[in-house]
């Protein structure tokens, strides 16, 4: 009868042939796994990395109410004239200087002295409130003159 | 028998070639392998970017800044700052001493009430490349520190305005 399967020769052959084939599959896995390491997720974290920072601000409607200044020999007044009670309780806080503008420093309500800080060569001058009954009157009781004369300027922003 | 002879001969031919071979590749060389290994970047946000409460102007549009070199505002005439801490956005980076390291900030950020939106461009104090102090082998830091500026329309609703914004560091 003819050989029902491969020779022993061929048998051989036959696994070696698959033996090096195994190995090379072993071999391209194996480098397959070194090629492409699974370090690079592990490492971005590392080699870079961010924060978040917010941002805020608190935007408020202006003071309603006109000021005025008011000089005798002795004191120069400042007149504020609220335009309802409503507006005096948004007030009462600090105005920093501004890019072009004098800055004010307004105290809270209730009896507490009001400092409005003009230009520091031209005068600084307290205004204090005796009561939140308007008009509100403030005498300047400390300043200081330019060639002998009262140089008062006083601007405040967002006063209409 | 000579089918016989010839195999032997092949053989013999070929067991002597790779001595011929071995004798010719006697020289080497030597590689070094080297690699820095260095500590990982951080970065961390130490101050948000706070410009206050601000008087919106009666009429018309003015902008209002933080400055990215010190905690204060410069306004435009027409708008007011009541007193209120003002602060820069603050990150402090750490990592590798000396090492260069890439900074992205984004142009601005929105910061927004409801629908309202107001938009900041933002100023950092550093270039889009600092490097970290002390040198190799020692942790370095670097300070981040970014202003910014937006405007306020007269018609702005009234109201807290708040957005938020990332910076990425990585190593060049």
């Amino acid at each position: 009868m003819g050989q029902t399967g491969l020779g022993p020769a061929r048998r051989a052959t036959a696994c070696r042939l698959a033996c090096a084939l195994f190995v090379l599959l072993e071999g391209a896995a194996a480098l397959g796994q070194t090629s492409a390491p699974a370090v690079t997720p592990a490492l971005a974290p590392a080699k870079a990395n961010s924060a978040t920072a917010g941002g805020y601000v608190r935007i408020e409607p202006a003071v309603g109410g006109s000021f005025a200044l008011e000089a005798t020999r002795q004191a120069v007044t400042a007149i504020f004239q609220p335009r309802s009670l409503e507006t005096i309780t948004q007030f009462p806080r600090l105005v920093r200087r501004g890019a072009s503008a004098y800055s004010a420093l307004i105290a809270p309500l209730g009896g507490q002295p009001m400092l409005y800080a003009g230009d520091a060569s031209e005068v600084y001058a307290y205004l204090a409130i005796n009561s939140i009954n308007y008009p509100q009157y403030a005498d300047f009781n400390n300043f200081i003159g330019s060639q002998g004369r009262l140089k008062v300027v006083l601007v405040l922003v967002n006063f209409n | 028998m000579n089918k016989t002879f010839i195999t032997i001969a092949t053989s013999l031919l070929a067991a002597a070639l790779p001595g011929v071979a071995h004798a010719q590749s006697t020289a080497s060389a030597s590689a070094t392998g080297s690699t820095t290994i260095i500590r990982p970047i951080t970065i961390t946000k130490t101050a948000d970017m706070s410009f206050g409460t601000i008087v919106k102007p009666v009429t018309g549009t003015a902008g209002v800044q933080i400055l990215n070199n010190v905690d204060e505002l410069n306004l435009e005439v027409g708008v007011a700052a009541l007193d209120q801490p003002v602060s820069r956005a603050k990150f402090t980076v750490e990592g590798e001493g000396g090492q260069a390291v890439s900074v992205s900030v984004p142009a601005s950020f929105t910061m927004s009430q409801g629908a309202e939106t107001l938009d900041v461009v933002l100023e950092p104090d550093f270039a889009a490349s600092v490097t970290l102090s002390n040198a190799l082998g020692s942790s370095g830091t670097a300070a981040l520190n970014i202003g910014g500026y937006f405007y306020v329309p007269s018609d702005t609703p009234s109201g807290l305005y708040s957005g938020s914004f990332t910076v990425t560091v990585a190593y060049e």
